[in-house]
């Protein structure tokens, strides 16, 4: 049993359940999934603690309201969801370094999260350049 | 506040399944970008096929408004003028 559980749910499954969520969240509240202008909110928020009215001066800030949104709570929830998941099928586990990524790169953890680091900055730049 | 409510539920239930599908992994993740692992492949089209299903019935009854963004709306119009004129091109005698 432990292993099928392991193996988690068929991606089609979850896939097309994920699409009734969105479908649903669409419905009834309007909002399609997003997740990165929150990473812009949350940027604004902090700046907005050390610099608040060079934030309320700038053109990017007025447009996008560094406020907690829906989807500021979407991604929380996506957190907070996947540690549901996780540990209710007693697969959470902390970890620092993937398997993937120890068998190739070795066991530094400082080029790991440097790497990582960079890599966020890259995927988090595109998004935003992307509009979404 | 409703508003915020409705997020963090969505997302809970949204993060559960990229969970138990394991899509949110790290092998998964890197694996689709080498190519190697098929599960989020699998999994993003169902959830955009079955989503576009259900959005454009909302749509139709009149329940729904798209969110298109402007630069798609752009792109999509050049594609298709440029589509258009390798057609016209095409159909010269």
């Amino acid at each position: 049993m432990k292993t099928i559980l392991d193996k988690g749910w068929s991606p089609y499954l979850a896939g097309a359940l994920s699409g009734i969520i969105l479908i649903l969240s669409v419905w009834f509240t309007g909002k399609y999934f997003g997740a990165s202008t929150t990473f812009v909110r949350s940027a604004g928020l902090i700046e907005k603690m050390l610099n608040a009215p060079r934030i309320s001066k700038m053109d990017y800030f007025v447009k996008k309201v560094p406020k907690i949104d829906w989807q500021w709570m979407f991604v929380v929830g996506i957190l907070i969801g996947a540690v549901l998941a996780s540990a209710s099928s007693r697969i959470f586990r902390w970890k620092a370094l993937p398997d993937m990524w120890e068998a190739r790169f070795g066991h530094s953890r400082v080029k790991r999260g440097m790497v990582a680091f960079i890599g966020g900055v890259v995927a988090i730049f595109g998004a935003r350049l992307a509009g979404g | 506040m409703k508003e915020q409510l409705y997020g963090l539920i969505t997302g809970i239930l949204f993060g559960f399944l990229l969970q138990r599908a394991q899509v949110v992994r790290y092998d998964k993740q890197l694996g689709a970008l080498r190519l190697c692992d098929m599960t989020i492949v699998k999994f993003m089209p169902s959830t955009i096929l079955v989503g576009m299903l259900g959005v454009y019935l909302l749509l139709d009854l009149g329940l729904a408004k798209l969110s298109i963004k402007a630069t798609v709306r752009k792109n999509m119009g050049s594609g298709l003028n440029i589509q258009q004129g390798r057609f016209s091109l095409q159909s010269q005698p």
